[in-house]
């Protein structure tokens, strides 16, 4: 085991002890969940990705995954003006893959990630810290067309103040550290090592519609967040002599509209704007993305859940070489999965997704088509 | 980097800075801070109060409708069928009126926990005035403003510690007097088996109130397992933008520090209410059969 993983199974024992010995310790919102899945993958061949180990002339290969996980949360305290909860997720993924030229892969991803939220109010607003561990491994990672994102050990901390300025308005600053470190099992890896530091500033109006809305068991509200923040990367292994740093600033909205009291669904959308300069001219670019998110009930046991990503990025002066971690121009991911509920905390789906990502650079691209079915049970305690 | 620093402190300092507009603390000192949460929280406790003493009016119109209904739903079935008429009508009124105590309820929970907030502080300024004060006229001003707000505070938490259990309504005291004829007893045999009939009534609601909750939380959590089996597997990193792991901290949701009850905890404590409220009528039924048996016996 890594390091990382030594240290997140060390902090979820604290967390554990801690709360055993306070006899306030919750366990709640335990989900196990095992899935099957069959893939899909094609490409025109020339999507090159800087930090895949190898290369493979195949335009077109199948996959099939395994896979298996378990999330929840540890309240450790609640009240008084405080609380002090720490969320969990760990998985483990297993494919067997057909098609390739050079040789099957068998890649087996393993994910963790704890995060301790805590939550002191403070006058009229509130003060969180957030820390969060985040390890990511990946073995025999294989080449495109089947794009996985490297494994990486990462560490970060929030600290956010937010504060009601009138009747469901409040401003809130935040500061963010982070680093992360890619597992260095090829060397093009380390390049993409990174320490970044931003801060963020927003304002968010809660509206709650007609009266009977305030209703505090009827959950019905639309939410209005603006938001700035100022970025700070620096890769201390990209670049020769002169490191790479880059500043950027970013703008973004993101409205909620939540319904699922009285209409059965709820829809989130965030669009954001940055611009991002580095001191390594070839590396400053303008980016945009929009996410969305939405749940609909179909029924008394049926939900659709939807989540979607667009996202784009233009270079400001012409590219000779390609960036590592950073080879695409355009994205978009879509997925969806239709739950069933079962008896007993059991809960069925059917899911699917589908990510293309390409270059303006030639016009290359790879995709991916997914289909997953999963069991996901959660216990009480 | 000078340039960054400076957007950065000048950033910070806008939201940890004292809000100009609406904020309650501009301007005035820790007691008139107390002093004008002890406004808003009368307010809000009035306005709770007013709410749920509307609502007991209805639920007792309720009961006495549901009464009535249940004595004459065999013997006089016309009549019976105008008095469910009624129910129905004033069904609709106490579920609205129902929803408007539980959002002041709501409201006054807030401003009380505010309430309390500010006059810690305040206390704490007091004690320390205190500590630091010789023997003499300003000591003994502020050892009696401390005990004045020390007691309201008290007394605020415990009406808001009030606000905040499920109770049951105490068992009846109907019992078998000796100078009770049959015909007596019966009669209170059948009001124990009314409120019997009642509380019956009010476990359905309950059995409605944790479906609806479990429903509830089976559909976030639904939402939940794709959103966690996402980022378990990096589903939506791609090699674009560098991605950060921060993130998911709630904002300007200051009522998040208070979970006092997670909806599980919530099923949890209208489970054990549901529980103790079947107890209850078993123990009303059991009641009432003793007073039928005793009438039995008077007769005989």
């Amino acid at each position: 085991m890594n390091r990382n993983g030594m240290v997140m199974l060390g902090v979820l024992a604290l967390v554990l002890g801690t709360g055993t010995a306070s006899g306030q310790v919750r366990l709640e919102n335990v989900s196990i969940t095992m899935g099957v899945g069959g893939e899909v993958y094609g490409s025109d061949g020339n999507f090159l990705a800087i930090a895949v180990p190898q290369v493979d002339s195949t335009d077109s290969a199948l996959g099939a995954s395994g896979d298996m996980g378990a999330a929840g949360t540890l309240i450790l305290m609640a009240g008084n003006g405080r609380s002090l909860r720490t969320d969990f997720n760990f998985g483990m993924r297993q494919f067997w893959t057909n098609g390739f030229q050079a040789r099957n892969y068998a890649p087996r991803e393993h994910s963790g990630r704890v995060q301790a939220n805590y939550l002191q109010r403070l006058g009229t607003g509130a003060l969180a810290i957030v820390p969060t561990l985040d390890s990511r491994h990946v073995a025999d990672r294989p080449p495109l067309p089947l794009y996985l994102p490297p494994g990486y050990n990462a560490g970060a901390i929030v600290a956010n103040y937010s504060r009601a300025i009138g009747t469901d308005l409040a401003l809130y600053g935040q500061l963010t550290g982070e680093t992360k470190d890619y597992t260095a099992d090829l060397p093009a890896l380390d390049d993409l090592d990174r320490r970044s530091v931003s801060l963020e500033a927003g304002v968010q109006r809660v509206f709650r519609g007609r009266p009977e809305t305030r209703d505090p068991e009827i959950r019905d509200r639309s939410t209005l967040r603006f938001f700035g923040t100022y970025l700070h990367h620096s890769y201390p292994k990209q670049g020769l002599g002169l490191l790479r740093r880059d500043n950027a600033e970013r703008i973004g909205g993101e409205f909620t509209l939540d319904r699922r009291d009285t209409q059965g669904f709820r829809f989130e959308l965030r669009a954001e704007g940055m611009r991002s300069r580095s001191n390594s001219r070839r590396v400053d670019y303008n980016a945009g993305r929009i996410e969305a998110e939405g749940s609909l009930e179909l029924g008394d046991n049926t939900q659709l859940d939807l989540q979607g990503l667009w996202a784009v990025k233009r270079y400001i002066n012409q590219q000779d070489f390609l960036i590592p971690g950073e080879e695409a121009d355009n994205a978009t991911i879509v997925f969806a999965q239709v739950t069933r509920f079962l008896p007993n905390g059991v809960r069925a789906g059917i899911g699917g997704g589908w990510r293309r990502a390409e270059t303006n650079f030639s016009g290359a691209y790879y995709q991916r088509f997914s289909v997953s079915f999963s069991l996901t049970v959660s216990p009480r305690f | 980097m000078r340039a960054c620093l400076l957007l950065v402190a000048a950033a910070l300092a806008v939201p940890l800075a004292p809000v100009r507009a609406g904020a309650q603390e501009v301007g005035r000192s820790p007691l008139e801070l107390v002093e004008y949460w002890d406004g808003v929280y009368n307010a809000a406790y009035l306005g709770y109060q007013h709410e749920l003493a509307e609502f007991e009016n209805l639920d007792n119109d309720w009961d006495r409708l549901n009464d009535e209904y249940l004595q004459h739903h065999e013997s006089n079935p016309a009549r019976a069928e105008r008095v469910l008429g009624e129910i129905q009508l004033l069904s609709h009124e106490r579920t609205r009126v129902e929803g408007q105590v539980r959002s002041t309820l709501g409201e006054w929970q807030d401003v009380g926990d505010s309430f309390i907030e500010a006059l810690d502080n305040y206390l704490e300024i007091l004690n320390n005035a205190i500590r630091g004060t010789p023997v003499g006229d300003s000591a003994q001003e502020s050892i009696a403003l401390y005990n004045t707000w020390r007691a309201r505070l008290e007394e605020v938490e415990s009406q808001l510690a009030g606000s905040r259990t499920l109770e049951l309504e105490p068992m009846p005291e109907v019992v078998a007097r000796d100078d009770d004829t049959a015909e007596d007893l019966e009669r209170k045999a059948t009001l124990v088996e009314n409120r019997a009939l009642r509380a019956s009534a009010g476990v359905g609601v309950l059995e409605a109130k944790i479906a609806s909750l479990r429903r509830r939380l089976e559909r976030d959590r639904s939402t939940a397992d794709m959103a966690d089996r996402i980022r378990r597997f990096g589903e939506m990193t791609i090699p674009l933008t560098p991605t950060t792991e921060g993130g998911g901290v709630p904002v300007g949701d200051s009522a998040a520090v208070d979970l006092t009850q997670t909806p599980e905890q919530r099923i949890e404590l209208l489970e054990t209410f549901r529980d103790e409220t079947i107890a209850f009528v078993e123990q009303l039924l059991e009641r009432a059969t003793e007073l039928r048996a005793e009438a039995a016996r008077r007769r005989t």
